[in-house]
């Protein structure tokens, strides 16, 4: 094993969570290499004496503190939290959110004419237009429906 | 078994099983807030809103894992939401200067009857680790909390994380490789 090798390694050997034959070679090397042996003490130093093991009391009113909030949560009507807890997703994801809205306001973008294509839809409204005035199309636009219906009934009866 | 009594107490709303709950996992949660977080006062705020979640979802449980399990993965992920929040909100104040995570305020347990010389050793000691842990991946940091702390089996460890066993062997193999290349600086620079 190289010196790299066996720095990488002096956590796990530490721990005593290297298999034998590894542990044997690291523990072979530590005995004839100044560099690393030191870079072993001052790991050992760190890594064994840091109190890992004393457990943090909490707050002694964190159960009253706790009630409160239970009380709280109970009185507050259910689409309030769900609006609530929406908002926080948006908080602690905010990435996918402004995608999504990315992609609204770019469909809006793209689905909405722009002012040229506004004026060519106009000029061609305008032509069609012009084409029923001359052919007198426009003219059904006066005749009620019905009036129509009457005179066809009329025109097949004569016919027949 | 006693477990299952408590959740059926619970289920039929006797108020005093779930302060039993509470006062049989409250060190423990808060424990495991205090690891991810580094500072007291968020370790408090998460470990309310642990409990809170705990008891909107308590009368559902249905015993797919242990207790302690299903509090360690709902005391995990809401650390490192609490985390994310923080950093985002750091980062639309454009704070960036703050200080890091895991690093302020940081209290030592249980050190009243050593030297003032002992004391600030250890607290050299415990910032020092704090500080490497602090700077892993979220993933790995989370494996090794869980394994050095609150001394986790790898299985249980996979479960809270929902990850196989030997993708927390190797969470904790790279967690403690950047931690030895990490550490020894640190010290030096003492």
């Amino acid at each position: 094993m190289t010196h790299s090798e066996i720095q990488q390694h002096l956590l796990r050997y530490l721990d005593g969570d290297l298999p034998d034959e590894k542990m044997r070679q690291i523990r072979e090397h530590l005995s004839t290499c100044p560099v690393c042996a030191e870079r072993h003490t001052v790991l050992a130093s760190l890594w064994l004496s840091e109190s890992r093991l004393e457990k943090v009391k909490p707050s002694p009113f964190l159960w009253t503190r706790l009630q409160a909030r239970i009380e709280e949560y109970e009185q507050t009507p259910a689409f309030v939290r769900d609006l609530k807890k929406i908002l926080q997703g948006v908080l602690v994801h905010p990435f996918p959110t402004l995608a999504v809205i990315a992609a609204i306001v770019m469909g809006i973008y793209i689905g909405t004419p722009r002012q040229s294509q506004r004026h060519a839809d106009g000029q061609l409204v305008g032509q069609a237009s012009a084409k029923v005035e001359d052919l007198g199309l426009d003219q059904f636009d006066v005749v009620p429906p019905s009036a129509l219906g009457r005179s066809l009934v009329e025109i097949s009866s004569i016919q027949k | 078994m006693r477990e299952q009594d408590l959740i059926k107490r619970i289920r039929a709303n006797d108020p005093r099983a779930f302060k039993e709950v509470f006062d049989s996992n409250v060190t423990l949660i808060h424990n495991v807030c205090f690891r991810m977080l580094g500072n007291r006062q968020d370790a408090e705020d998460v470990t309310q809103e642990v409990f809170l979640e705990v008891h909107k979802s308590l009368k559902r449980f249905r015993f797919e894992s242990k207790l302690s399990t299903w509090f360690y993965r709902i005391a995990v992920n809401r650390s490192l939401n609490h985390q994310r929040k923080k950093k985002l909100d750091r980062w639309l104040s454009l704070d960036f200067n703050a200080i890091e995570e895991g690093t302020e305020n940081l209290d030592i347990p249980g050190a009243n009857d050593e030297s003032p010389s002992d004391l600030i050793e250890k607290k050299d000691t415990e910032r020092i680790v704090q500080e490497a842990i602090g700077k892993l991946p979220e993933r790995q940091r989370t494996a090794l909390l869980l394994h050095r702390y609150e001394e986790l089996p790898y299985q249980e460890i996979a479960s809270i994380m929902d990850v196989t066993v030997a993708s927390v062997e190797s969470l904790l193999h790279r967690a403690k490789q950047t931690l030895a290349k990490e550490l020894f600086p640190l010290k030096k620079d003492l």
